[in-house]
């Protein structure tokens, strides 16, 4: 996409904007920019010297949406609209890595990684993310506001404050949400078979 | 099931973890009445509650980002192209080397799989392609032949001959070479880059890490894509010349850059022989040249510093020896030995004189 050559925050508030009005293409646009605060954090990751010493995980997240996104553009009221955009936008790019990276593993013409493949709980593996992701799709369905709170959290990185302020609820409900959500999400994955 | 009854149940839910354990059995059996499809969600949903606790703690962006970063095995198994790649047989910076098969040849190869690295970085990929088709076309007994590249999804690789044999790193690590041996791999050396500077490719990224051992043979790997290294890489301190190897990696690959590299100047083959004096200088000493250099903030003070002669380390050096190194080793690029075509005839009459 010649258009992104300059890839400014301007441009990428630009793709945002065109994405949440439903131009799949800009979704193109966004992921090779996505896909470069990924490296650096990799980087990041891979030059951290103690092991104890992990990354403070909401802030560098954050560190992305200030990079990316020109918040001096975006209307004060539009911004939690903008955390909203960018965390779906967050959700799919992560998906389509996950899933890209586990399809080629399993050969070419390998079948969507399902439930059914998972014997333990892998939450902190890429097989755990897209379980999030099948899982969560049900979710949304009977509950889309606690799914929106699982997206807004895992996928966008979002704080509760700022997930609050998305979803224009408290921070209470948020946590409550959050915590409900996890249960479902692990019962839907990892609980027996329903009759 | 609908929205309302999930959010009686979310509701539920919530009011019961946060009562004490005690209260939790009583409060439900008042909660739910007879309504046991009520009170068997709430009771399977609490069944997760420990695991939760630790559940999606980390957000994806971190969890990608991590796998990113560790990477290792992951691969393991896996078809790039005509290759199906067996076992991890080493990493630096973002690169992972694995032993692999080519399925049409039915041959060993190595492949190294550059992670995501050009992604979004077209130019860059384009540099390193046609670098990449500078380097394949070298040919000689001392470079490890480049045979391929490829691209799938967003991974980036390029297939090598596969060589067994021991890192002149690993070897070091051990201590100084006798000066035969290390004389006699010098000249290997230097014989492959005359060969490649005659060919217009620079190395840029000379270290021991590069360099393989084969029963007395030297191989020079990873030719002309140092462009791929990543500037970005934190490096770590290394504060004594006897380094373990886990320092000899943090030393890595700013111990051996030439001061123009450094600085981010213009580099051409002189840089070579300036790298190539530092891996000179270590394999006769089985000392750095530059201890201090590993770390960025030392580097600079390390330029101004003069590594002491090879001599008092080694006795059966000879004087020319020394002389011939530190010329390879001067700062300014001018003042340096010109070209490798300069240095092997001095190496060879080293040689020839013991």
């Amino acid at each position: 996409m010649d258009t992104m050559a300059d890839n400014s925050p301007r441009d990428i508030t630009q793709l945002l904007r065109l994405w949440s009005a439903g131009d799949a293409s800009a979704l193109e646009g966004l992921t090779p920019l996505v896909y470069r605060e990924l490296h650096r954090l990799a980087v990041r990751y891979m030059g951290r010297e103690r092991p104890g010493h992990t990354l403070q995980a909401t802030g560098l997240v954050n560190e992305v949406y200030v990079r990316l996104i020109d918040w001096q553009s975006v209307q004060w009221q539009n911004r939690s609209h903008f955390f909203g955009v960018s965390a779906q936008v967050m959700r799919r790019i992560l998906v389509d890595y996950a899933r890209s990276r586990l399809y080629a593993k399993r050969g070419g013409n390998a079948r969507p990684v399902s439930l059914d493949d998972v014997p333990a709980i892998a939450d902190d593996s890429l097989t755990g993310l897209l379980d999030v992701d099948i899982a969560l799709n049900r979710l949304a369905k009977l509950d889309p506001r606690t799914a929106q709170v699982v997206e807004l959290r895992y996928f966008g990185g979002l704080s509760v404050e700022e997930a609050a302020e998305v979803l224009k609820v408290s921070p209470i409900t948020v946590i409550r949400s959050w915590n409900f959500a996890k249960v479902w999400l692990l019962r839907e994955l990892y609980g027996e078979q329903k009759a | 099931m609908s929205t309302e009854r999930i959010r009686r149940i979310e509701e539920l839910f919530s009011e019961t973890v946060a009562l004490p354990h005690l209260e939790r059995q009583a409060f439900l059996d008042r909660a739910c009445g007879d309504d046991n499809d009520l009170r068997h969600e709430v009771d399977s949903l609490l069944k997760f509650l420990p695991q939760s606790e630790t559940y999606m703690e980390r957000p994806a962006f971190n969890l990608v980002a991590q796998s990113l970063a560790d990477g290792t095995g992951v691969l393991v198994d896996r078809m790039l192209g005509r290759y199906q790649l067996l076992s991890l047989v080493g990493r630096g910076g973002m690169a992972q080397v694995y032993c692999a098969v080519d399925s049409r040849l039915n041959r060993l190869v190595a492949v190294k799989v550059l992670p995501m690295l050009i992604a979004g970085d077209r130019e860059r990929l384009e540099r390193f392609e046609h670098e990449a088709r500078a380097v394949a076309g070298l040919n000689h007994p001392h470079i490890c032949m480049l045979h391929d590249i490829g691209s799938e999804v967003d991974m980036h690789y390029l297939i090598f001959e596969y060589l067994v044999g021991e890192p002149l790193s690993d070897r070091l690590s051990r201590g100084a070479l006798p000066v035969a041996e290390a004389l006699e791999y010098a000249i290997q050396i230097a014989d492959a880059l005359n060969y490649a500077h005659d060919q217009g490719v620079i190395h840029l990224d000379l270290k021991p890490a590069n360099i393989m051992l084969m029963r007395g043979r030297v191989k020079l790997l990873d030719f002309g894509i140092a462009e791929l290294r990543d500037p970005e890489v934190p490096s770590s301190g290394v504060d004594s010349a006897n380094a373990s190897s886990s320092d000899r990696m943090a030393y890595g690959t700013l111990g051996y850059m030439a001061p123009e590299q450094m600085d981010g100047r213009e580099a051409d083959s002189r840089t070579d022989v300036f790298a190539f004096g530092a891996v000179m200088y270590e394999m006769f000493t089985g000392l750095f040249a530059f201890p201090e250099r590993g770390s960025a903030k030392a580097a600079a003070l390390g330029m101004k510093i003069d590594p002491p002669p090879i001599s008092q380390f080694q006795r059966e050096a000879p004087a020319a020896l020394d002389s011939l190194v530190m010329c390879c080793l001067s700062r300014n690029p001018s003042e340096r030995c010109q070209s490798i075509s300069e240095v092997l005839p001095q190496l060879q009459a080293l040689t020839n004189r013991r």
